[in-house]
């Protein structure tokens, strides 16, 4: 961590409240903007703060504790459930012939949801489409051309 | 925070049949007390967003903050920005230089080589009206930043109070020097003025390149009389050649306005607004080439395979297809309102299973089959 760093985190938590003001708000952002360490730390800050105010604790349903503690009975079912007919030979064919026929299937599903193949492919010029938006939008007392810089 | 909040209402005076001399030992009181900042927050909501509005013309440079969030990727960085109220320039970090004006504008990229031309700037399309349908708006109080005497705004939906946007306005000059939007408690972009400094000269430079963008007619939808009637009978027939050209969109988004060429020429722009975000809505006839999409785009659940995506970009971006029209949607709208929007347009008919699989059986055959 540098000196700068050391000085700038325990800012960060007044920064993102908005309770900085002047040089040292402007100090704190310029220094956000050049160290992703600090970033990082103010996106864990932010995080922090967000799942704070937005969930409060619950307990879980007694049936619920008391399903997870009763390992045993989530064994037995399990084992009790698979053990009988997976022996028999012709239940295994039986199981790969519908696996064959589950592939083709699923095969047969996905293609058959694409695109129809008649239609004229088009491109999409997303980035121009992005630059229309933005500079047709932006004349607004609360636009933000800063915006065209996110813009990858 | 540790902001008083007072509605920035007019203060209301109860002197009624009081004595003469307390009142004006009060006005004596408060022409000694009453500061700059504090007479902003006298200030109605309305009268701050006009000044703002005539605020953004006010010439300035300074160095503008941006911190973006989406999920748990982060974008930041600062650009330099100089206007002269109408001509307004930006250069960012990577070398992207950004010229918007009333004349077009331009948009350089030296890293990619590219020289964009933009369309001029339009007119504002910022609404006190529409806003206070959908918005409760409160002037929270005099918050300075960079040393200046500053206002802070915010604004909350009405259904629900979920809060959607802080503002904070110059008090001088209106300018907006603070912008954070918000989904409720969550923090979805911040931007900012780091430095500030009035009254700035631009030079003449290689910025400068008028022309060059489509001319592309428009039809403003919400301006009354002549105009406003060929938009509608615009849409009308947009909607009879099979595009989708609603008035209005879920979340209170009604139509601004519609961009286009000649007739049937491609793309088809409508823009929709709030009174504070705004979406585009872009139109083209055919099926989505899927491999020339930028990478990083994602389906959506309810879109089914054929959409993407791109859910840390900013501003938010969409491209899915239906009936055999291309549909981009690209706007600034928070994530539910902007999904709420995409559902309320053409989305393609889920297949019936058996017809899918029909489909797709025939498809295959059509593929493995000599004989086809």
């Amino acid at each position: 961590m540098s000196e700068r760093c050391a000085q700038v985190e325990p800012l960060l938590s007044a920064w993102i409240d908005g309770a900085l003001h002047g040089q040292e708000w402007a100090q704190v952002g310029r220094h956000l903007a050049a160290c992703p360490r600090c970033r990082a730390e103010l996106e864990s800050l932010r995080v922090t703060t967000v799942l704070l105010r937005g969930a409060p604790l619950r307990t879980p349903p007694q049936q619920v504790c008391a399903a997870l503690l009763d390992s045993r009975s989530i064994r037995g079912r399990s084992v009790g459930a698979f053990a009988p007919g997976s022996r028999h030979l012709i239940g295994r064919a039986a199981l790969a012939v519908l696996s064959a026929l589950g592939v083709i299937a699923g095969a047969a599903f996905a293609v058959g949801g694409q695109s129809d193949p008649a239609a004229p492919p088009v491109q999409v010029p997303l980035e121009s489409f992005v630059a229309d938006h933005l500079v047709r939008t932006t004349n607004l007392p609360v636009s933000n051309p800063g915006l065209f810089e996110v813009n990858p | 925070m540790r902001v008083h909040r007072a509605r920035g209402v007019q203060p209301e005076t109860q002197a009624g049949g009081a004595g003469i001399l307390p009142l004006l030992a009060l006005l004596g009181l408060l022409i000694v007390d009453l500061t700059p900042a504090e007479a902003s927050v006298q200030r109605s909501w309305q009268d701050l967003l006009v000044h703002a509005s005539e605020g953004s013309r006010t010439p300035h440079s300074g160095e503008i903050l941006w911190i973006t969030w989406s999920g748990e990727a982060s974008k930041v960085g600062v650009a330099d920005v100089i206007s002269t109220g109408e001509d307004f320039r930006l250069h960012g970090p990577s070398g992207r230089r950004l010229h918007l004006s009333p004349d077009g504008g331009q948009l350089v990229d030296p890293n990619r080589g590219t020289a964009a031309a933009l369309p001029p700037l339009r007119p504002a399309l910022l609404s006190p009206e529409a806003l206070a349908d959908k918005y409760e708006i409160e002037v929270v109080g005099a918050e300075p930043l960079l040393e200046r005497p500053a206002t802070m705004l915010e604004m909350r939906r009405r259904d629900g109070g979920v809060l959607r946007e802080r503002l904070w306005l110059d008090d001088e000059s209106g300018l907006l020097l603070r912008r954070e939007s918000y989904d409720g408690e969550t923090l979805l972009r911040l931007s900012a003025y780091l430095s500030l400094t009035l009254d700035t000269t631009v030079p003449e430079g290689p910025m400068t390149n008028r022309g060059g963008a489509p001319n592309l007619q428009r039809l403003a939808l919400r301006s009354g009389g002549a105009e406003e009637e060929a938009a509608l009978i615009r849409l009308a027939t947009l909607r009879a050649d099979g595009f989708a050209a609603p008035k209005r969109l879920p979340g209170g988004y009604q139509a601004d306005s519609i961009l286009h060429g000649a007739r049937d020429r491609q793309p088809l722009h409508l823009v929709y607004g709030d009174g504070l975000y705004t979406v585009s809505l872009f139109q083209q006839r055919g099926r989505i080439d899927w491999n020339r999409l930028p990478a990083g785009g994602q389906p959506v659940k309810a879109f089914g395979g054929r959409s993407r995506l791109w859910p840390d970009a900013v501003p938010t971006r969409m491209v899915w297809e239906a009936e055999g029209i291309t549909y981009t949607l690209v706007g600034d709208a928070p994530p539910d309102e902007f999904l709420a929007i995409a559902r309320a347009l053409p989305q393609a008919e889920p297949d019936h299973p058996l017809q899918r699989l029909r489909k797709g059986l025939s498809r295959l055959w059509s593929w493995v089959s000599p004989w086809t």
